[in-house]
């Protein structure tokens, strides 16, 4: 349970209790008029409240669960207000309705009932003396032998019938005598009031019936508000009814009127007591009607103040829920007057401002975000860029610990798996990468914030000529990055080019020198050899030693013109060849060399290439693998194979193969396993293929000794001619 | 839990409802009428008594309050797919005056005027509640062997002041009876 407790559950019963009333109250089919329209708006009113109610006592179980802000507040006023009327209005009702019965009894006392009871008995005893008193007073008429005789008489005396009959009228103080014949004739009539309202009124039912039973009746009659006493007298002799008397007595005016009113009275009381029980109910009714309007004005009133009250509570509450949830973009727009308006203002004043701060704080954070996002694209830009980089880059801090290595580098120089970021960069250079080590100390130790050195480095079976060139960054301690930048650029092609450029050059100079003394040597020595060949003594002796000369000559001249073929080697003009032309000319070259097979395919390819220089390669392959096959006359295979874009000539040979110390340099230049050999032939080959942007491979070194020459088929890049 | 609530206040205030409706309205069942319908020849009669309210309109008039009884008497076509039609209404309005001084009672009928004074309260209880071989409707006007429907309604009365307030707020009683038959 919540602070509201067993209260949640007051307005479901208040509405069950008002339903229990509703149907106490049902009305009956004796219940009608006014009365049963009353109950019926009870009922309809204690209906409309209990449904209400049942309403409200709905949405507070539901706000159990899902809580409004200032919902509990409101309901704690809502019943303490309606509370505090209830019980009121019910103490009232409830002493109202005992005050009705109360009441009710003393009204209808037996007292009362009795007093009435004999008041009515007086007026009917004075009404019942009057009449007794006139029957009583008109009985010895009936044989009154005067007024016999007269009517008796034929014809009749009037004048002493009025007399005899004014004669009674004086003796009993009567109003009015008159006198009748048997025909319901007036004869005569006398009254005490003169002549003015003497007329002949109709017999009436009691006048027949005095004659009739022979005996006196008497009736009251109303005339114009007054009530007069009526006898009637048969007037009987020997020959039966030979008249009738009629006697009118006027009852006095204030006893008429009070037993007139003692009548009304009882009809009324008689009347209400009767409906006391509706009288009760239409009271009873009547006050729980107001006390129902009562208790719902009030509850409506309660309600809405309830509401006014709680309404900036509750939108504090809600405000201040949003606030807490991360939502600072409240307002409240209702602020009364009051206290409650005042914290309400104040309220938005705090959340303007929260919500300015949080607006800035949040530009902050998005230009954080964007620089930071800005930096790690820069970082990302850049790691791409050293990962792309064919350089090595090596970033070091000022303590010497590597913050940066990137995978070229790693590649480069084969660096140990203990070379990573962290580790002491001074620690880690020993063995083969000393040099670097001592760079790096000469880079920290010096002046000058650059520092370039070339390093040769092996890596594996290689000797790498590095370039290294370090930078010193910022100063140690600030606040920027300080530390030192390492680069390092593999320069040994870079080296071979220039030496063999330098070689290009000795050799064009060394060629140009050379050949030219050459020619004559060999001129003058075979001249020697032929002029003087057969005339010296020792004629053996001097052709040997002539034709040393001239064989060394040959020599000195092939070698120079290799080195010229090596220095000048000319750029290929490239054409669409025919492969199997290549090939039958190769065929036709070895056609005296009959180990040697060349496979010539039906149909070729073409390739874009210089042919002659093709066929050079060719050539120093061929003769390469029957110089290494002349021992065991081993044959010797040069087929064409496709290979996606490119075209591969293939040389084989089965000799004794190339040994193992000897693959590493195969194709370098000046290298040779012949004792004749300059060591250009493969290295020009090799150039050949590569100005071609092709290749030259050898793919097993022997057993079969195999080389491939591989050229693209549409000449790569290179200029047609 | 809110629910299983919920649904038990609503079931208990259905079930109150229902002792409303079905228990409490029958038990105040309404008083009715004897009715008869008699024909000769020429008319039709209606014989009508009110049996049951007889105790409490004796005590009316012995405490001296006017009591008026409206008498309407129809005649329906009775008709299977629409409303009955109506052949002919009679309407007969009796009054008891009484005279507690008297204590007699003028008995009235409203409808020809014609009154005269009973002095036994029996007399006026008869003329008040019955109506014997009471001419309804000339029976020419009805067809043989055709279902007719004969209605009678009775309002009952008491005080002078009919149409007035003290008068109105205690209301007056209302009895209906339907009877069907058909004319051979």
């Amino acid at each position: 349970m919540n602070d509201l407790g067993v209260m949640r559950f007051l307005p479901i019963v208040i509405s069950i209790g008002m339903l229990v009333v509703a149907v106490a109250l049902w009305p009956s089919t004796a219940t009608s008029g006014d009365v049963s329209m009353v109950v019926w708006l009870n009922i309809t009113l204690l209906l409309t409240l209990s449904a209400m109610s049942m309403r409200y006592g709905v949405r507070l179980l539901r706000e159990r669960q899902e809580r409004r802000p200032g919902s509990r507040l409101r309901a704690k006023l809502v019943m303490g207000l309606v509370g505090m009327l209830l019980v009121p209005a019910i103490i009232l009702q409830f002493t109202a309705s005992q005050m009705v019965d109360r009441g009710l009894d003393v009204w209808f006392d037996v007292r009362v009932d009795t007093l009435l009871d004999r008041t009515l008995n007086l007026a009917r005893d004075f009404y019942a003396r009057v009449e007794t008193d006139l029957k009583q007073g008109m009985l010895p008429y009936m044989d009154d032998s005067a007024l016999l005789e007269v009517l008796l008489q034929k014809p009749i005396d009037y004048n002493t019938l009025t007399s005899r009959l004014a004669d009674i009228l004086s003796v009993e103080g009567w109003q009015r005598l008159q006198v009748f014949d048997v025909n319901e004739r007036l004869l005569a009539g006398v009254q005490a009031n003169g002549l003015s309202d003497l007329e002949a009124a109709p017999l009436g039912e009691n006048a027949k019936l005095a004659v009739t039973l022979g005996r006196v009746v008497t009736e009251l009659q109303s005339d114009q508000g007054r009530e007069v006493a009526v006898g009637y007298a048969p007037l009987r002799s020997n020959q039966g009814v030979v008249g009738l008397l009629r006697a009118e007595i006027r009852l006095p005016t204030g006893a008429v009127q009070n037993a007139r009113a003692v009548e009304s009275d009882y009809k009324k009381y008689r009347e209400l007591e009767r409906n006391r029980q509706a009288i009760r109910a239409l009271f009873t009714n009547t006050m729980l009607i107001v006390t129902l309007l009562v208790v719902m004005v009030a509850g409506w009133v309660a309600l809405i103040f309830a509401r006014r009250l709680t309404a900036p509570i509750g939108g504090l509450a809600e405000a201040l829920r949003r606030v807490t949830e991360g939502d600072l973009d409240v307002t409240i727009k209702e602020a009364p007057r009051d206290e409650l308006g005042s914290l309400v203002r104040s309220f938005n004043r705090m959340a303007f401002r929260l919500r300015e701060n949080v607006q800035a704080l949040q530009q902050t954070q998005r230009d954080l975000t964007e620089a930071l996002d800005s930096n790690r694209h820069r970082r990302q830009i850049l790691e791409t860029l050293l990962a792309n980089l064919q350089t090595g880059v090596l970033l070091v801090d000022a303590d010497a610990y590597i913050r940066l290595l990137n995978e070229s580098l790693r590649e480069l120089l084969a660096l140990p798996s203990g070379w990573m970021v962290g580790r002491d960069l001074t620690s880690l250079c020993s063995g083969r990468l000393h040099a670097i080590g001592g760079f790096f100390e000469e880079l920290c130790y010096q002046d000058q914030d650059h520092l370039q050195r070339e390093l040769d480095i092996t890596v594996g079976k290689q000797h790498l000529h590095i370039l290294v060139r370090g930078a010193r960054l910022g100063t140690a301690g600030a606040a920027d990055i300080s530390g030192y930048l390492i680069v390092f650029d593999d320069v040994s092609s870079l080296a071979e080019a220039q030496r063999h450029r330098a070689w290009a050059e000795v050799a064009r100079r060394l060629a140009h020198e050379i050949k030219n003394p050459l020619t004559p040597i060999k001129l003058a020595t075979e001249r020697l050899q032929r002029r003087f060949g057969a005339k010296v003594d020792d004629g053996a002796v001097f052709d040997t030693c002539t034709s040393t000369i001239i064989g060394q000559v040959e020599r000195l001249q092939r070698l120079i013109g290799d080195f010229s073929m090596l220095a000048r080697l000319p750029k290929p003009r490239l054409k669409e060849e025919d492969v199997r032309d290549i090939l039958h000319e190769m065929r036709d070259l070895y056609l005296s060399y009959d180990r040697v097979r060349v496979a010539v395919p039906d149909t070729g390819p073409t390739c874009m290439c210089d042919a002659d220089q093709v066929r050079q390669v060719l050539i120093n392959l061929l003769d390469n693998a029957l110089a290494a096959t002349a021992g065991d006359y081993a044959p010797v295979e040069l087929y064409v194979g496709q290979v996606e874009d490119a075209v591969e000539f293939h040389v084989l040979d089965e000799g004794e193969g190339i040994p193992e110390s000897s693959r590493e340099h195969l194709f370098e230049a000046y290298f040779s396993t012949k004792p004749e050999g300059s060591g250009l032939g493969l290295a020009i080959a090799r150039r050949i293929a590569e100005e071609h942007e092709g290749e030259l491979l050898a793919l097993s070194y022997a057993h079969p000794t195999h080389f491939c020459l591989r050229l693209p088929l549409q000449g790569g890049n290179m200029e047609m001619s | 839990m809110v629910k299983q609530l919920l649904i038990r206040a609503s079931a208990a205030a259905l079930g109150l409802w229902l002792v409303c409706v079905l228990v409490l309205t029958p038990a105040y069942a309404k008083p009715s009428v004897d009715l008869e319908m008699e024909a000769d020849s020429n008319l039709v009669f209606c014989n009508t008594t009110l049996p049951n309210d007889a105790k409490h309109i004796a005590r009316v008039l012995h405490e001296g309050t006017e009591v008026t009884f409206v008498w309407e008497i129809s005649i329906e076509a009775v008709r299977r797919y629409w409303l009955n039609q109506n052949v002919a209404t009679v309407r007969v309005e009796r009054r008891v005056v009484p005279d507690l001084v008297s204590q007699s009672w003028r008995l009235i009928d409203v409808t020809s005027g014609i009154s005269r004074r009973v002095f036994d309260v029996k007399k006026a209880l008869a003329f008040l509640t019955r109506l014997r071989r009471f001419p309804v409707i000339d029976r020419s006007l009805l067809e043989s062997g055709r279902p007719y429907r004969m209605v009678v309604s009775l309002e009952e009365h008491e005080g002078e002041d009919r149409g007035g307030w003290f008068s109105r707020l205690w209301g007056y009683n209302t009895v209906e009876k339907a009877l069907n038959f058909t004319l051979p």
